[in-house]
């Protein structure tokens, strides 16, 4: 049982990893979703018939779980991995599989967001190489940031499997909650470094009342960026008819 | 304002449009909390960049400008990219484009990702899987294989298309530019639209908020947040994202900020002022 175990675990966190590096490696083909997920791991432990059903379910109750703006959602990826492994080894209904399955699928998250963090210190030597004029060594990067994106799927996937559900628990367990609230604190504020490079590299006193529009339209009106584009657009052609009609009158 | 393209020679062709679409399935690869997808942006524009900057310091500043922030929906970064592609070209043709290419990134990002959210990820892809999972949960190896051909077959084609559309449109724009005032509007257009998107951004992506309840007796407990936002919400992704503005202005070196934002969270999370 030793050595099949072992073999079950690395195939289950490679394919994990495979369908993890999916959205963050090459090109959203969506092989990270439950329902393809659950297929593949049927393949490799030989099930497919299960793996269909409980990728299936799951795909269902990860319905819309989904990136929007800057927010990560529970790793659906590694989860369905996970329950899909645990349904066909144990032979556990799919419903109880998965839900053991969420300690793991936060665990994946947490690891998302470590990736996000320690790739802004690989895109500060990204800019070195930019300023460099060394593409090669910017590529270099990229490809090693996506591979990163493999790690994260087969890492818990991989102790998942082998040492049990359970260990994998423990081991979320002994990272404390205020870390991890911290850690995601520090992740809503790091936008703004971003934004605030913007803002000074874009900066002229004749455009700051659209910055003042733009963010009273939101914080107050709750406004899409949709609809904010529009109104940005219509101000736009307003200043450029008007505006700068006067500007050059000036010159 | 005197562009002759055609003299230059530096041209992008259908090959360089079709390796800046293969690489762009690469633009979530290096995401992070600070800038998003910028170096993945940057990283799509070498094959043009290639052709256009043969030497060294164009290079450079083009692989830079690239570098600046950017984020949107991973579909809709595509024509964008074209549309960089195209403005890149005339940029190498010897008009300074820095400006106007960045502040039409800046502007094309927050609604496309808006678009992009909700009519792929939001809906064509909900439905695909919906359908898929429906014949997966009877057992049917069709539902995964469905799923993955029908994504696939619409995604994949968009960007490819939406590459090309991109820089199509990005010349067409810019066409008649010869002694008329169209690029300088683009640009100040570019920038007006970029500023009110800027605003909405530092609005509704960056999240603070403080759980501190001030006890009233036996009343229900005040929330600090809430007399925050009632004065202003967003109060405070807007002071943090001045504050960074200021420290910029300051020469502050960007490692030390990131290093001061993470020790602020770990603080105030401790002490109870943020979470």
């Amino acid at each position: 049982m030793g050595n099949g175990l072992l073999i079950k675990a690395l195939l289950v966190g490679l394919v994990t990893g495979l369908c993890e590096w999916d959205i963050f490696g090459w090109g959203e083909l969506m092989t990270e979703r439950p329902l393809v997920v659950g297929f593949l791991i049927g393949i490799v432990l030989g099930d497919i018939k299960t793996g269909l059903i409980v990728g299936g379910t799951i795909e269902f109750m990860y319905l819309g779980v989904t990136y929007v703006g800057a927010a990560i959602p529970p790793d659906a990826t590694t989860g369905a991995a996970i329950s899909t492994a645990l349904a066909i080894m144990s032979g556990m209904d799919a419903k109880v599989a998965s839900a053991m399955a969420v300690p793991v699928a936060v665990a994946g998250g947490f690891l998302s967001m470590l990736m996000w963090t320690i790739y802004i210190g690989i895109m500060h030597k990204g800019d070195k190489a930019a300023a460099a004029g060394n593409y090669r060594s910017i590529e270099k990067m990229i490809y090693l940031c996506s591979f990163g994106f493999f790690l994260i799927g087969f890492i818990p996937a991989f102790l998942a499997v082998y040492f049990g559900v359970d260990a994998v628990k423990g081991l979320v367990a002994l990272i404390p909650e205020k870390v991890m609230l911290s850690l995601q604190v520090a992740s809503g504020m790091l936008p703004a470094v971003g934004f605030a490079m913007l803002f000074s590299m874009m900066y002229d006193k004749k455009l700051l009342p659209f910055f003042i529009i733009g963010f009273a339209m939101a914080a107050f009106l709750k406004i899409s960026l949709i609809a904010a584009a529009l109104f940005g657009l219509a101000g736009a052609l307003l200043y450029v008819q008007f505006v700068r009609a006067d500007d050059n009158k000036a010159a | 304002m005197d562009i002759n393209r055609t003299d230059t020679g530096k041209k992008i062709g259908k090959k360089e449009l079709i390796s800046v679409w293969w690489r762009s399935l690469f633009i979530q690869s290096s995401i992070n909390y600070e800038r998003f997808q910028s170096m993945s942006f940057a990283y799509a524009m070498i094959p043009a960049l290639r052709k256009l900057y043969p030497e060294k310091e164009d290079m450079a500043k083009a692989l830079q400008r690239h570098m600046r922030m950017f984020n949107t929906n991973p579909y809709m970064a595509n024509p964008i990219l074209g549309v960089s592609v195209a403005l890149e070209e005339i940029n190498a043709s010897g008009e300074d484009m820095d400006e106007a290419i960045n502040g039409m990134k800046v502007a094309l990002m927050g609604p496309f990702a808006g678009i992009g959210d909700s009519l792929f990820d939001g809906t064509i892809r909900n439905i695909l899987q919906a359908i898929g999972a429906g014949f997966a949960i009877k057992g049917s190896i069709f539902g995964p294989i469905f799923f993955l051909l029908a994504w696939n077959g619409i995604q994949l084609p968009f960007r490819y298309w939406g590459t090309l559309y991109g820089y199509k449109a990005g010349l067409g724009i810019l066409k008649d530019i010869k002694g008329s005032d169209i690029l300088n509007k683009v640009t100040k257009g570019a920038g007006v639209i970029g500023f009110t998107v800027l605003g909405v951004l530092v609005a509704s992506w960056i999240s603070m908020s403080t759980p501190i309840a001030v006890s009233m007796g036996n009343a229900e407990p005040l929330m600090l947040q809430d007399v925050l936002d009632s004065i202003l919400p967003g109060l405070m992704p807007l002071a943090l994202t001045m504050l960074v503005v200021w420290l910029f202005s300051k020469n502050a070196k960007v490692n030390y900020i990131i290093a001061g934002i993470f020790v602020f969270a770990f603080a105030a999370v401790y002490i109870g002022f943020l979470g």
